[in-house]
């Protein structure tokens, strides 16, 4: 009944999905993990309010060209109020003009995403959403190996929830093991041939090594990361590794008028660090969205504090969606 | 188990409260070795020869020296081999030698040496924090 499809989520930035500045003792805001592998997730409600945001601006712009048959200056006219949303005024102004604010479909919010509760109507006028979204785990994720290339990172449970969301085929690799191009260390002298890795923490072995061609079927579309720096490691390690490789700074706010810190406004942040690549499986009642108009990807802002530049990554969709 | 963790911060803890037994005056290094990590090894381990002659600064050179020997370890149990050799800094000879075997190392070996000795210094100012309180 439902037609399949899912996102792939690439970070071109740090990106926190979690608790806001302040929201948690300690100050330090944690992301959102997933509570088997402690790995970071981004909620599906998240990605549900970025797509629904996006779409309610496109529905400003229809709204807005409603009226700009009539005039050219409908923004400063509603400069002048202060009491309303800006959307709220040109649905009113709409109205005044005797037309019907029945959009196009195809950008209407409240169709796809769900309509949000009003008062006076029964059940609050809430619709179901037709277009369902789950949370978003990660595929591959980017860990820094001193005097080695950077490396990305799985476990066979994040591959597991990979391969059941795209359908892939290929068997899942065994904790620690990468392509036979992985560009590690041979130390000849303990006495194995295995291929070192080594972090800022501690160090890895890898005992299994695959073709090249078989870890190419774990890279999601429209993802540019070679098969060579594909590690996967053991689910049990997952999340000591994640922590490791998270983006973590402390971070102030000044006062306005003196180079110093606002009192307490300090706080500590992590994120998942750019390179990251998510998958989320999507769920859809009826065909034809387009979110993306008639691209498969697009760039898309998740998470919170994009005040210090957070939040920018590239989706793609793929499956049975349009 | 294919991961092994180095256990900087328990070797760290270790350091540090060495340090403060001998002479709570050094637990300031921690901060200052933390710093000499970018410009090298060499750097990072002759400081200690600078140290070593002035009775003041013995037990700060004693714990350069002491952290370098720690991580010189767990160095080895990664299989990369850090030289170590025992020098006085009155022997013109021997320093010249162990900075010339210093400078050697392949870069990929210095490379990983240089990111878990910085990782050392972040542990070591961590629990210097920690005990500094008098």
């Amino acid at each position: 009944m439902y037609k399949k499809a899912y996102g792939i989520i690439e970070t071109l930035a740090p990106l926190h999905v979690g608790a806001a500045a302040g929201e948690e003792s300690g100050n330090l805001n944690l992301i959102f993990r997933d509570q088997f592998t402690q790995t970071g997730i981004i909620a599906g409600s998240s990605i549900r309010g970025r797509f629904r945001s996006d779409m309610r601006s496109k529905r400003i712009e229809w709204l807005e060209s409603c009226l700009s048959n009539v005039s050219n200056d409908f923004k400063d006219l509603y400069l002048a109020k202060d009491d309303t949303s800006y959307l709220n005024w040109l649905e009113e102004e709409v109205k005044k003009l005797g037309q019907s604010l029945e959009c196009p479909k195809n950008l209407d919010e409240h169709n796809w995403y769900g309509h949000h509760a009003v008062e006076g109507r029964p059940d609050g006028g809430t619709t179901e959403a037709i277009v369902k979204f789950e949370y978003a785990s990660l595929v591959w994720l980017p860990v820094f190996c001193p005097g080695q290339p950077v490396v990305w990172i799985s476990c066979p449970r994040l591959l597991k929830r990979y391969k059941l969301i795209t359908g892939c085929d290929a068997p899942i690799p065994k904790p620690y093991t990468a392509a036979k191009t992985l560009r590690g260390r041979q130390i000849s002298d303990r006495g194995t041939a295995k291929q070192i890795l080594f972090f800022n923490l501690g160090f890895m072995e890898i005992e299994q090594q695959i073709e090249a061609e078989a870890m190419q079927k774990w890279i999601p579309q429209g993802v540019d990361l070679a098969v060579e720096s594909f590690v996967v490691v053991g689910d049990n390690d997952i999340a000591m590794l994640h922590d490791m490789a998270l983006y973590r700074q402390s971070r102030i706010k000044m006062m306005d008028d003196m180079k110093k810190v606002d009192g307490g406004a300090f706080f500590n942040v992590e994120a998942l660090p750019e390179g990251s690549v998510l998958i989320f499986p999507i769920a859809l009642k009826q065909s034809g969205w387009k979110p993306f108009g008639d691209d498969a990807s697009q760039d898309m802002y998740f998470g919170g504090l994009e005040s210090v530049g957070f939040g920018r990554c590239h989706v793609t969709l793929a499956g049975d969606y349009q | 188990m294919a991961w092994k963790t180095y256990d900087l911060d328990r070797i760290a803890q270790k350091l540090v409260l060495d340090a403060k037994e001998r002479d709570k005056d050094s637990l300031g290094q921690a901060f200052k070795m933390r710093v000499a990590v970018a410009y090298g090894l060499e750097r990072f381990w002759g400081e200690h020869l600078r140290l070593q002659g002035k009775k003041a600064d013995e037990h700060k050179a004693k714990y350069w020296k002491e952290t370098w020997d720690q991580l010189v370890a767990v160095m080895l149990k990664a299989g990369v081999k850090i030289p170590n050799d025992s020098v006085q800094s009155d022997n013109e000879k021997s320093v010249r030698s162990m900075a010339e075997k210093l400078w050697q190392l392949d870069i990929q070996d210095q490379r990983v040496a240089i990111a878990v000795l910085a990782q050392v210094c972040d542990c070591l100012v961590w629990w210097t924090q920690r005990y500094k309180k008098k």
